[in-house]
């Protein structure tokens, strides 16, 4: 069944923001002093500023318009690189250029393997950003337009504008508002993957910009409970959308439900884990914007239910999703009240799990063996 | 908060003016570290509300947190109006659904001065910083 149990191991305290590397971890102080593995490595970068771009590339923002890259190594870079592990040029952007409140523009250029130096630019003052890129063609965008063009040259190749998709009425509001772009979440086969603000989700072919899927209202057999709440309507918030490890499924949790779409099928589910999210006295899952995965849990927020447990506060903790079962395998819950996480997510190393609280303490956990 | 779990209500009983100064309490539930800025993803997760029977009006609240904030006479921000900005920054969801992903620092700042100022343009009908506050 491959069950799962962790167990805090160390508490540090003074932890700005941090980025997992390998088994070890980069961190910031409140004096934007920047540390990896306890040696301090920068003296002054923004500290709130820490990315992880893959497992081994970590990027931290300067407190000008570059950036530095950790890589084991230090690197200062004034171009700004997004991921793509299946291509064989790296694309980036330069620092963007201040137009006015908003609009910047940007270059995208091929970037060297050395993380400073471009040899290419391949597209000169555009106001969007690079979103996605693949060995042919790169995506652009904001939140209303999406744009391809072609690698080699930068020539366009289709143009999508979200306010064709006409507007939505947001939650406990009157108003009408148009979708936007929230959150890009992958690529599934030649489908690029778009959580819109709305709660509309968007498969769009890549070659062509057609809308070749999209989701939009609760699954056929939605309890009552969940009709009610969010009056038919998948959860407007797109952050809580995510395209799982094996990318084969949009996943979010939210109240006391895991959801997912199986892009194979095209279908929703919904599971209902109040029976056995209150086995642990936890009442709902928190909206995050991203969950921590492995081969076979997901990790997230939780919040607590005060009436049982006897507290004047809502206690927040951690839980351990299994992928199989769809139940919680294990939890852990601090003795703080639900804002004590904040917005900070839960990641994952090989067999660490980190959560950053509001007070700036991180916990890490390590995994037992033979659980 | 509402039961979609994610919607953050502050309400307020208090007459306020446009010249008013909400009390140190009032201020850091809003923009401390630990406040609604410091822990909504969404700027329009979060509500600001002064009952409208103390007579209150959004106009007059939306120019007593533009004081606050932002200092006229020096043309630059307030402390408050640098702890805001300071808790938005180290808020990564906020950051991005009110700057946009990928900009600098320093371009943060000037954006949020003119977020700020934009309630001084008659051409603006709804500015963006200022959609919490409500007067019902």
């Amino acid at each position: 069944m491959n069950k799962v149990s962790f167990t805090l191991t160390e508490i540090k305290k003074g932890v700005r923001n941090y980025g997992l590397y390998k088994d070890k971890y980069v961190h910031s102080d409140q004096n934007d002093n920047i540390f990896f593995d306890e040696k301090l490595i920068i003296n002054d970068a923004d500290g709130a500023s820490i990315f992880n771009i893959n497992e081994s590339l970590i990027q931290i923002l300067d407190k000008e318009k570059g950036c530095y890259y950790f890589n084991g190594n230090l690197v200062r870079s004034k171009f700004f690189i997004i991921e793509s592990s299946q291509t064989l040029t790296l694309l980036a952007t330069s620092a963007g250029r201040r137009i006015t409140r908003g609009v910047y523009e940007r270059d995208v250029v091929v970037l060297n393997n050395d993380l400073q130096n471009s040899s290419k630019q391949i597209l000169k003052n555009t106001k969007d950003n690079l979103i996605y890129y693949t060995n042919e063609f790169f995506l652009l965008g904001n939140k209303t337009n999406l744009n391809t063009y072609t690698l080699s040259s930068a020539e366009a190749l289709w143009h999508f504008n979200l306010l064709d998709l006409g507007t939505y009425t947001p939650l406990h509001k009157q108003e009408q508002k148009h979708f936007e772009v929230g959150k890009f979440l992958g690529v599934w086969q030649n489908e690029l993957l778009v959580a819109c603000d709305g709660g509309l989700l968007l498969a769009i072919n890549q070659e062509s910009g057609v809308i070749t899927r999209q989701w939009q209202g609760l699954p056929k057999g939605a309890d009552d409970y969940l009709q009610n709440v969010l009056r038919g309507q998948l959860p407007q918030q797109d952050y809580v959308y995510q395209l799982n490890q094996a990318k084969n499924r949009i996943e979010a949790f939210f109240l006391h439900y895991y959801f997912y779409i199986d892009l194979e099928s095209g279908t929703l589910h919904l599971i209902n884990c109040k029976d056995n999210l209150k086995k642990y006295q936890i009442e709902q899952f928190k909206y995050s914007s991203a969950y921590a995965e492995d081969e076979t849990h997901l990790y997230t927020k939780v919040t607590y239910d005060r009436g049982t447990l006897g507290t004047d506060y809502i206690p927040t903790g951690l839980c351990a999703f299994n992928k199989q079962t769809l139940e919680i395998d294990w939890q852990y819950r601090f003795d703080q009240h639900d804002d004590y996480l904040q917005t900070e997510n839960p990641q994952l190393s090989d067999n660490k799990l980190y959560q950053l609280s509001a007070d700036k303490v991180l916990y890490i956990f390590e995994k037992e063996v033979d659980v | 908060m509402l039961a979609d779990g994610i919607t953050h209500i502050e309400l307020k009983n208090i007459p306020y003016t446009a010249n008013s100064t909400p009390s140190t309490q009032a201020i850091v539930q809003v923009i401390g570290q630990n406040g609604a800025f410091g822990n909504i993803s969404r700027l329009s997760e979060f509500e600001w509300v002064a009952f409208a029977n103390r007579g209150n009006t959004t106009t007059d609240l939306k120019i007593m947190w533009k004081n606050v904030l932002y200092n006229s006479t020096g043309n630059n921000l307030t402390t408050r109006g640098q702890q805001a900005f300071d808790t938005i920054w180290g808020n990564m969801n906020l950051r991005n659904d009110i700057f946009g992903a990928g900009i600098s620092r320093s371009d943060a700042q000037l954006d949020f001065v003119d977020l700020i100022t934009e309630l001084d343009n008659p051409n603006v009908t709804n500015p963006k910083l200022y959609s919490f506050i409500k007067s019902e």
